[in-house]
């Protein structure tokens, strides 16, 4: 068995990626050659593509039918199509519903891919029935039918990164998808069996080791001969006896914890027994020397007390005699800078009471004195402007000659009289432009009257008064012309009068303007002056305020020194008991020498002081050693006393006398300790027992890992021995299915890509173990792929498509196949599809263009075959132009 | 050897509509001319190997197709397709490919081939199957992967599993078997 020729002979398309509903476009492919010419965009490949999704049921890179709907007035994609499957002619089609092909004419439909499928490439799946066969089978199908230009590229292409690619494409070619999936998949079957085994042995040869490292157990004695010892140790501790259910480990943890207490309870009382062994005298001997020496450390104390407290007390007095110093000096440095400040300017001749009246300033604050300070500093700044100011009063007053300006209504009546003046000149201006115009019309009228009028004329050209007569019209027309100088003078007087009139009234404005600036100035002036008079008034200074000024800031400077000087005088007199003084004058109150007097008798009453401290302090240095020495030695006494009455406690108990028998005490503490080590003695034995019993358990669970692990390694083993062997027949079938395939097709390929290749930079092409694996034959040399033209690519591409398409039989399309061929090179391609045509009933190829030229050099080329005994030459060639685009419809032209 | 590369030619041509003729006139004697509907194909041995024996075999063909060629414009109004063969007697040295090169390439008034005896080849003459009128050694290749490998029962069994379950990968087939062999032993 083998798969049928799968040929199309017609294909009916509606609704498909740029093929429009309405109406169907309809193609005859039964030629063996069919050219479809056309420029890009009209949809050559939609037609590739309807016959590919007519034929396997799917489109390379479209999942769902959605995507292939024409993008334009909705119409659901449909393709019919008459299949000849074999020698069976069938109707397929291929709708967004589904997929249906009939078995003949009259058969029965099919109507599940997987059945289309295994009807029309029975013999692309094998091994896997029924696993992915549709999917190979579509591969298979759409890899040997339908040539696309970019999977034979990837197909020559040497990139290692493409490698997985150019192997499916391949098996699609040669049928072998089927044992390449299956290849696949026991390799990675294989992987990962292999890394199970190496886990499994690495597990046993693991368990191994730890049954060689575990020391040998012995199961003798077991469990209950550890129980019998760890009794005997409760036994020997005073336990109560463990329960029959009880875990010996808990048992063994609780007994061993008991017995370390009591050992630490031993070891204590065997300390405090050497404690109160190795005292060289007993503790009522101990105890009256401390009463002793109590004794002397009271009255040791009583000593360092009193003298204590007596340097405390001098001390005191130090503190406050020193303080007493501190403030006389603090008096006398006051009283010497207040003298040097303030004397000279007030003298020394005044009382305090004179100085406080005539110096109120005394009595003002620092911030007080200050900001007067500030005020009288700014007054005097302001006198020089004051100055300018009285003068300029002055100056603007002469202005005015002692008038009080002009009032505004007189203003407003100067302005009235302009706007009056300027009326009157605008309206005798109006009239004196009137009549200028009447007279010179006037003037025109008596010209033209005199050099131009009939002497009939009797009328006035102006008025059109009649006046009988020509002459008579001539006399007043003169009349008229002489009168005319005397009223023009008449206006212009009026004109000049009331211009005169105009400026004065303008003049007079101007006056009453510029005094009403001079007042307002005088106004301002004033305001200043009286402002300049309340500050002086404010600062209490009389003219002339400059001296005031100065005399004032004298005062202000000496104020704070006096106000110090008194407050010095104050405080010194009181600290020396001094009543009120103020009566006194200056020079007759508290002198620099009185103070320097008093100080010095207080610095004499500290030295005193201090002397008495250092005689003090000397006995209290001598009497301290004392104190330390006897608390030194009732601290030792007490620690002795301490540790006989713990020891004693220890070991008779809390209401233990100070004379107990020692020796009675060491006989019972040899006693319990001969117990507590055969307690433990009986608790070793118990655990070293039990661990002997438990390492024997461990070692027979080991042994049991170990051989349930061995018996998973030779299954494992066996597994990997099976996947490996059937992974290399697999592979070497398949390897073997397609070199066979090979070698059969590679005499056309050589001879099909010799054939385009015109300038044979190869001799040949050769395949290698691998049939991925290609070279060409450069003389000598074997060069691979990679070092292929682009261009050589695609020839040895299309050579082998060729020749798997002559071998195969039926339908192919070659959308675009020719695009890369120069010159030559499609001369001799058009030679090779004549021959083919010519050569090959069964075989039908389908070929795209967008090239006119070549669909013409095509049919040129099987323009002169002859047709014989009535055969159609249709069946030959069929060259279509094809028209449109997806916005409109598509038509062909057979060419 | 000139008659047994006529038989050749004739047998590859003969598929493709050609018929043998009389020899052109200008043809060497033991020149061959072939014709077709649509072509005509000519056959001009050498008997020696060279630069100067090509060229002559070139302007040769030439000069015996150009009668043809103007009665067959006469006649139809469009031109034959032409093919020469020029047969060397041995295989051409390197520094004569270039020249036999530029043969091929050459696209004025015909086609041409420069073919030699070789052994190695299936017809026994290097380039004869890159003559682009004539027609293709034939193929016989099948899809013949039908038959499955020769497996032992284990082997098959293990393809069982594969079958069994489509869509695991090789790699958890694999676990789930070493999962089922834990089972069975722990």
């Amino acid at each position: 068995m083998s798969n049928p020729a799968l040929r199309l002979e017609n294909i009916s398309i509606a609704g498909f990626r740029g093929i429009r509903g309405e109406p169907r476009f309809d193609l005859d492919l039964s030629a063996r050659l069919t050219v479809l010419v056309a420029p890009n965009g009209t949809g050559k490949t939609s037609i590739c593509q309807a016959a590919e999704w007519l034929m396997t049921g799917e489109v390379n890179g479209f999942k769902k039918a959605e995507e292939l709907a024409f993008k334009g007035p909705a119409t659901p994609p449909e393709v019919h199509g008459v299949v000849r499957v074999g020698d069976v002619r069938s109707p397929f089609a291929r709708t967004a519903k589904g997929w249906t092909a009939q078995r003949g004419e009259n058969g029965a439909t099919v109507s599940t891919p997987s059945e289309i499928l295994a009807w029309i490439a029975p013999d692309a799946v094998d091994l896997d029935k029924g696993i992915s066969a549709l999917n190979d089978r579509r591969a298979w199908v759409r890899g040997t039918r339908f040539l696309s230009m970019s999977d034979l590229a990837v197909l020559i292409d040497s990139q290692k990164d493409v490698k997985d690619a150019r192997r499916k494409i391949l098996a699609d070619l040669f049928g072998v998808q089927h044992l390449d999936l299956m290849d696949r998949r026991l390799s990675e079957y294989g992987k990962v069996v292999r890394r199970e085994c190496e886990d499994a042995a690495r597990k046993v040869a693991a368990l191994s080791a730890d049954l060689r490292q575990l020391p040998g157990g012995d199961t003798e004695g077991g469990e209950g001969a550890s129980r019998g010892k760890l009794l005997e140790a409760c036994a020997a501790l005073d336990l109560s006896p463990p329960e029959a259910n009880d875990r010996f480990e808990t048992v063994l943890d609780r007994t061993r914890a008991a017995l370390e207490y009591q050992e630490r309870a031993h070891a204590a009382k065997d300390e405090a027994l050497r404690t109160l062994e190795t005292l060289d005298e007993p503790v009522s001997s101990l105890k009256l020397k401390r009463e002793k020496s109590s004794k002397a450390l009271t009255e040791a104390g009583l000593d360092v007390t009193r003298l204590s407290d007596r340097v405390r007390m001098l001390e005191g007095d130090r503190e406050r005699l020193k303080a007493r110093i501190g403030r006389l000096k603090a008096a006398r440095d006051t009283l010497r800078d207040a003298e040097r400040n303030a004397i000279a300017f007030v003298g020394t001749d005044q009382t305090e009471r004179h100085l406080r009246e005539e110096y109120p300033e005394i009595e003002w604050s620092e911030q007080t004195i200050r900001n007067r300070c500030d005020a009288l500093e700014q007054f005097k700044d302001q006198l020089f402007q004051h100055k300018q100011n009285v003068l300029q009063h002055q100056t603007v007053a002469a202005k005015l000659d002692g008038g009080a300006g002009p009032s505004p209504e007189a203003v407003d009546e100067a302005r009235r009289a302009v706007q009056e003046h300027e009326a009157k000149l605008a309206a005798l201006n109006e009239q004196a432009t009137e009549t200028d115009g009447a007279l010179t019309d006037l003037r025109r009228a008596a010209r033209h009257l005199v050099e131009e009028a009939p002497e009939h004329t009797t009328d006035c050209p102006l008025c059109g008064h009649d006046w009988q007569g020509h002459d008579a019209l001539r006399k007043a027309v003169q009349r008229t012309l002489k009168a005319l100088p005397s009223a023009a003078t008449r206006i212009t007087a009026q004109l000049d009068a009331a211009e005169a009139s105009l400026k004065e009234a303008k003049d007079r404005v101007a006056q009453l303007t510029r005094q009403q600036a001079l007042k307002a100035e005088l106004d301002v002036l004033e305001r200043k002056l009286a402002d300049q008079h309340d500050r002086a008034a404010r600062l209490a200074l009389a003219e002339p305020w400059d001296v005031a000024v100065s005399e004032a800031q004298k005062r202000l400077k000496a104020a704070p020194p006096l106000a110090r000087l008194l407050k010095a005088l104050a405080e010194a007199e009181a600290e020396l008991g001094i009543d009120d003084a103020s009566r006194k004058s200056i020079r007759n109150r508290l002198t620099d020498a009185d103070l320097s007097s008093a100080l010095r008798n207080t610095q004499e009453d500290d030295e005193e002081k201090r002397q008495d401290i250092r005689v003090l302090s000397d006995e209290l240095a001598r009497a301290k050693p004392v104190q330390n020495r006897e608390k030194e030695s009732l601290r030792l006494l007490d620690d002795r006393l301490g540790n006989a009455r713990g020891a004693l406690r220890s070991l008779f108990g809390a209401d233990a006398a100070d004379d107990q028998d020692l020796v009675a005490a060491r006989q019972s503490l040899e006693a319990e300790r001969e117990r507590l080590s055969a307690a433990r003695i009986a608790l070793d034995t118990a655990e070293a027992v039990e661990a002997n019993s438990r390492l024997a358990k461990k070692r027979a669970d080991l042994q049991a890992q170990l051989e349930a692990a061995r018996e998973e390694l030779a299954f494992l083993e066996h597994q990997r021995l099976i996947a490996t062997s059937t992974h290399e027949k697999v592979t070497a079938h398949r390897k073997g299915a397609v070199k066979r395939q090979m070698e059969a097709l590679w005499p056309q390929v050589n001879s099909l890509f010799m054939r385009v290749h015109a300038n044979r930079v190869f001799e040949r092409i050769n395949y290698g173990d691998d049939p991925l694996e290609w070279s060409g034959d450069f003389g000598s040399h074997d060069l691979e792929t990679k070092n292929f033209s682009a261009g050589q690519r695609q020839d040895l591409a299309l050579a082998l498509f060729l020749a798997r398409a002559t071998s195969l039989k039926g339908t192919f399309f070659l959308d675009e196949p020719l695009a890369h061929l120069d010159d030559l090179n499609r001369v001799a391609v058009l030679d090779v599809l004549r021959m083919i045509a010519l050569t090959t009933p069964g075989l039908n190829l389908v070929l795209t263009t967008a090239s006119r030229p070549l669909a013409r050099h095509i049919r040129e080329k099987f323009g002169r075959i002859k047709v014989h005994d009535g055969a159609d030459r249709d069946a030959l060639l069929q060259v279509w132009e094809l028209a449109g685009s997806p916005k409109g419809e598509l038509t062909k032209t057979r060419l | 050897m000139t008659e047994l590369l006529a038989d050749t030619i004739t047998r590859l041509a003969a598929s493709v509509g050609f018929a043998a003729d009389a020899p052109l006139e200008g043809l060497p004697p033991d020149g061959r001319t072939w014709v077709s509907d649509y072509a005509v194909l000519v056959l001009w041995p050498l008997q020696v190997v060279g630069q100067e024996a090509l060229k002559a075999a070139e302007s040769g063909i030439e000069d015996a197709i150009d009668p043809l060629l103007q009665d067959d414009a006469v006649r139809f109004g469009s031109l034959l397709d032409i093919y020469g063969i020029i047969a060397l007697p041995d295989a051409p040295p390197d520094d004569l490919r270039p020249v036999i090169d530029g043969v091929h390439m050459r696209r004025q008034f015909y086609r041409a081939a420069v073919i030699w005896p070789d052994a190695e080849t299936s017809d026994g003459w290097a380039g004869l199957d890159s003559v682009t009128i004539l027609d293709l050694p034939r193929s016989t290749a099948e899809i013949d992967s039908l038959d499955p490998p020769d497996l032992t029962n284990d082997e098959r069994d293990l393809l069982a599993i594969f079958q069994a379950d489509p869509t695991a990968n090789g790699g958890t087939l694999a676990e789930k078997v070493v999962e089922d062999i834990r089972g069975k032993t722990s």
